[in-house]
């Protein structure tokens, strides 16, 4: 064992981290029971299934967890849980009432834990309520996931640049986990607290408890599970307005709301990343209401009501949609490609290149053309006035172009399945980002990825568990050097 | 300030240049009795008129001997392919297409820039001394990026073009002597080429116009062809010798020079043509095999098809023989991405260039390996040498913009009120100087006149920056690059 890393410790957390998943189950379990369904019973085949699984994994590799994990374990960790995890999230759906062959199972559960949000289920409104309220757990658990990963370990495992937002968290890695609890427990205190008041927004506003809580949940996590096939074309009007509110929340780097609820607003009001994620954010929204109101003749606020709504979704790659917004073609769709690839910022639970890394690959370039005109000068790459070292540009644009080639690669694969280029692209698009809305000719039909082949779909998995861990975590472990030595 | 004078009178001497150039289309109207001969005669005596007054206004102030600065040669390469074009598209307005000024300058830059795209049908039917010019256009825009790529890029650092500075020249003040040796050693290349490429066509059957015009275009892998329906015009062997002369004029030229001198290995050995031909074969037979499989296709046929739109996509040429798009999904996406990936460095092909691809794919590599042993010292090595930090960091700067680039032309033709499809294949076309356009606006030969005006402005400045790796364009808009 001596050449191989110890791959027990790693196998000890996501034991655990099943045995939590198959207790969360019976909370479905109990909704559909409690109203005389039969899928409560298969919610319960579900948990035992996983609870079992990770009792036994527990129990085999019990002890193993001594001291802290070495980074290649940290590595190996974050990719097993994204993996392995929604397997056994998808037992429900696979069992249960969609009925799902395992593939589009799995596709479903990986579109809830990475936060997509693309659904293959037709139908969401006539499903069980255990069901939906399942899907919407999935979303916020990966929500929620993803932001302990993103600003405890991504940064030590110096994924894309992220390295940069090391000395806001930890110094060293010895530090981290002692560290990592205190900051795990305000980050999930924060994110409950927003998830309640955005359900209980969405109560008053008039949507019944169930939708008010899976919506809820969804929302926080920029996740993008509806209960229904309408999205929120079901809450249109009031709905959109304050869908669109806790979308932004959901997609702001989460560290300034630990600050924020030390006590310090500074920090959130001056975050050169939520200021221009903002900003870009509304100059697209203007764009695209004054480019459908000048073209066709909708009135101006339901243009700028939809189209508010759905870039936002978008942009914070959640993934809801409403009203007629995805069949508007033209003008819109470009800008929705660009913001999407954008995303929202880094240290959220949003994914996509991220607004920080957008940000300073700009300055970079900036830099670039400086010096070519005047080569003997020093050029400095600032960010919020801190200088950015040469590893972490380099990390950040090839972590950008890495995420361009992919997003080339993938689309030339998903047509290979026969899928049309245009739906093709924005599959691979809104998988890759983890935004979850479909466009093209075979997701207008139903909204949801239904029509799209199964080497497609196998494909599209594939591209949401790479955009959420930041591709070279993936990549990482895929090369064999890696576990040698 | 940058002095501007020495620029001056080099582009003064290069429009003169073009003006005299005119001469052959009109001799070529004049001997078939075309009245249109006049058009030229008129557009190449202005054209003469104002070179040399530009370049006698301008004479006699080179203070710094026979070589001009680092930002000069930055004004000099925009300021060449901004100002020759509308000289240029001159003969377009005088004469037989009659086009609108839009028209006639999309015409002549997507000829300078050797993209391809056009804004006229009914090419058959034109007077030949049009087709003919279209072609010279070309084959200028290609002889002119060629020396640029050799001798300007490198000393000004554009895109990792610095790697290739010892092949080329070290210092600055040597460029204009030197450049002329390399320039006419290149210009024999070129037209020993042409006229191979030439003699083929016309041994195969083409007639002898045609032969030239296909020739010009081929070698610069521009993409006008006489005809509106492009090769589909000619017998499918035209397209086995337009494949193979394809891929040379899209290997780097220097290689070609050191073959002159009797020096195979350069060529053989190069990374980057290896590569080139590699990717080539891989899409080719990729697409063969999908033809094959889900249209039933014969082999033979679906094979010189695609290879020879393979290699005229990739090469940025844009010659096509059948409607792509009917060509299915997975042929049409391979289609983009060979079009962003293009042909070699110093050559005339397109896009971001092989050679970019190489050295971003080796960073990537480092990277990861830096990731899990980041104590280890990794250095990027291309062909054995080692390439330097600076090298790397403008690649991936060139790549970055380039996406930017592509984007920003795509958002804002779709602004025009082009469909998705169309203003995202009409910014590959243009961004990457390819050729052609998909999508319903796109004529039924392929024309783009039926873009709105501000669409083809939009891609006229696209085809321009693309030509000139960005950068070299972007830097003028820098105020710094002003200021002394």
């Amino acid at each position: 064992m001596r050449t191989m890393i110890d791959i027990r410790p790693v196998a000890y957390v996501i034991g655990r981290i099943l045995i939590v998943l198959a207790i969360l189950m019976l909370a479905p379990a109990v909704v559909d029971l409690r109203n005389g369904l039969l899928n409560g019973i298969r919610f319960l085949e579900a948990a035992v299934a996983t609870g079992f699984t990770g009792v036994c994994v527990v129990l085999c590799t019990q002890n193993a967890l001594r001291g802290n994990l070495t980074v290649k374990q940290a590595y190996l960790l974050t990719t097993g849980i994204w993996v392995l995890v929604p397997a056994f999230g998808a037992l429900p759906f696979y069992l249960g009432a969609p009925n799902l062959q395992f593939s589009d199972a799995y596709f479903e559960a990986v579109s809830g834990i990475t936060t997509t949000g693309a659904t293959v289920i037709f139908g969401l409104d006539e499903l069980p309520a255990g069901m939906n309220l399942w899907r919407g757990m999935l979303n916020w658990l990966g929500g929620l996931g993803i932001a302990f990963i993103v600003m405890i370990f991504l940064p030590l495992m110096r994924v894309g640049g992220m390295q940069f937002f090391r000395t806001e968290g930890f110094d060293t890695f010895g530090k981290a986990l002692p560290r990592a609890t205190d900051l795990a427990i305000e980050l999930a205190k924060v994110y409950t607290l927003l998830t309640v008041i955005c359900i209980i927004s969405y109560g008053l506003i008039g949507m019944s408890a169930l939708d008010a809580i899976v919506n809820g949940a969804a929302t926080i996590a920029t996740g993008g599970f509806s209960p229904s096939d309408i999205s929120f074309e079901k809450y249109s009007g009031a709905g959109e307005y304050v869908g669109t509110v806790f979308m932004l929340l959901g997609s702001m780097p989460y560290l300034r709301y630990v600050q924020l609820i030390r006590g310090d607003a500074k920090p959130l009001w001056r975050d050169e990343q939520a200021r221009a994620y903002l900003r870009w954010l509304a100059v697209a929204v203007a764009m695209v209401t004054v480019w459908q109101v000048t073209h066709t003749d909708m009135p101006l606020e339901p243009a700028f009501r939809q189209t508010l709504f759905n870039l936002t979704s978008i942009m914070s790659s959640s993934g809801f949609f409403s009203g007629s917004f995805p069949a508007w073609g033209g003008f819109m769709l470009i800008v929705a490609f660009v913001i999407g690839t954008i995303g929202a910022c880094s240290g959220s639970s949003a994914a996509g290149l991220s607004v920080f890394r957008v940000q300073v690959a700009m300055a970079a370039l900036r830099a670039n053309l400086v010096k070519i005109t005047s080569p003997n000068t020093v050029e400095v790459v600032k960010y919020e006035g801190r200088r950015v070292e040469d590893d972490v540009l380099n990390g950040l644009i090839l972590f950008f172009t890495g995420y361009i080639l992919l997003l080339g690669t993938m689309t030339v694969a998903v047509s290979l399945t026969g899928v049309d280029t245009v739906s093709a692209l924005f599959a691979v698009w809104t998988c890759l980002g983890n935004v979850g809305y479909g466009f093209g000719p075979l997701v207008l039909r139903t909204g949801t990825f239904i029509d799209f082949p199964q080497g497609a779909i196998a494909i599209m998995t594939v591209a949401m568990l790479l955009g959420r861990l930041g591709l070279l975590a993936i990549v990482v472990i895929a090369l064999p050097s890696f576990w040698r030595r | 300030m940058v002095d501007l004078r020495p620029v001056g009178y080099i582009i003064g001497l290069l429009i003169a240049t073009l003006g005299a150039m005119m001469l052959f289309p009109m001799a070529l109207d004049y001997m078939s009795d075309d009245n249109n001969w006049m058009a030229f005669l008129e557009a190449s005596v202005l054209t003469c008129l104002a070179g040399a007054l530009l370049s006698l206004s301008c004479a006699n102030n080179n203070k710094n001997g026979s070589g001009i600065t680092l930002r000069q040669s930055f004004v000099l390469t925009t300021g060449t392919w901004v100002l020759l074009p509308a000289f240029g598209a001159l003969p377009f307005i005088f004469g037989v297409p009659d086009a609108t000024l839009t028209n006639a300058v999309f015409e002549a830059v997507s000829g300078m820039t050797t993209t391809g795209t056009t804004v006229f049908s009914g090419l058959d039917a034109m007077p030949p001394g049009v087709n003919l010019w279209r072609g010279i256009l070309q084959w200028l825009g290609g002889l002119g990026i060629v020396i640029v790529a050799l001798i300007f890029l490198p000393v000004m650092k554009v895109g990792g073009m610095q790697f290739f500075r010892s092949e080329g020249f070290d210092t600055l003040g040597k460029i204009l002597p030197r450049a002329l040796d390399i320039s006419s050693a290149l210009i024999q290349i070129y037209i020993v080429l042409t006229i191979a490429c030439a003699a083929c066509y016309f041994a195969l059957g083409m007639s002898g116009f045609d032969a030239v015009v296909h020739a010009l275009t081929t070698v610069s892998t521009g993409g006008f062809s006489s005809s509106d329906i492009s090769f589909g015009k000619f017998e499918h062997s035209m397209e086995v010798v337009a494949i193979v002369f394809m891929m040379l004029a899209s290997m780097p030229f220097i290689r070609f020079v050191q073959v002159m001198q009797g020096n195979f290995s350069p060529l053989w050995r190069d990374a980057q043509v290896r590569a080139y031909v590699r990717w080539n074969i891989y899409a080719a037979i990729a697409v063969t095999a999908y033809e094959m499989y889900h249209f039933d296709r014969p082999f033979l046929e679906s094979i010189r098809e695609s290879s020879f739109n393979i290699v005229s996509t990739f090469s940025g040429t844009g010659y096509a023989s059948i409607d792509l798009s009917t060509w299915g999904p997975f042929p049409f996406v391979l289609l983009i991405m060979v079009g962003l990936i293009g042909g070699c460095t110093s050559s005339t092909g397109c896009s971001v260039k092989v050679f970019r691809y190489l050295i971003l794919l080796e960073a990537i590599k480092v990277q990861i390996r830096r990731l899990h042993s980041p104590s280890a010292m990794l250095d990027l090595r291309y062909e054995g040498r080692r390439v330097g930090d600076d090298v790397t960091n403008s690649v991936i700067v060139f790549f970055t913009l380039f996406i930017l680039t592509f984007g920003v032309v795509a958002v804002a033709l779709s602004f025009t009120g082009l469909e998705m499809k169309t203003s995202f294949t009409a910014a590959w076309t243009a961004v990457a100087n390819v050729g052609p356009a998909f999508g319903p606006e796109v004529g039924p030969t392929g024309a783009v006149d039926g873009f709105p005006a501000p669409a083809r402005w939009i891609m006229i400045i696209g085809m321009l920056v693309g030509r000139l790796e960005l950068l070299s364009v972007y830097v003028l808009f820098l105020a710094r690059f002003w200021r002394s």
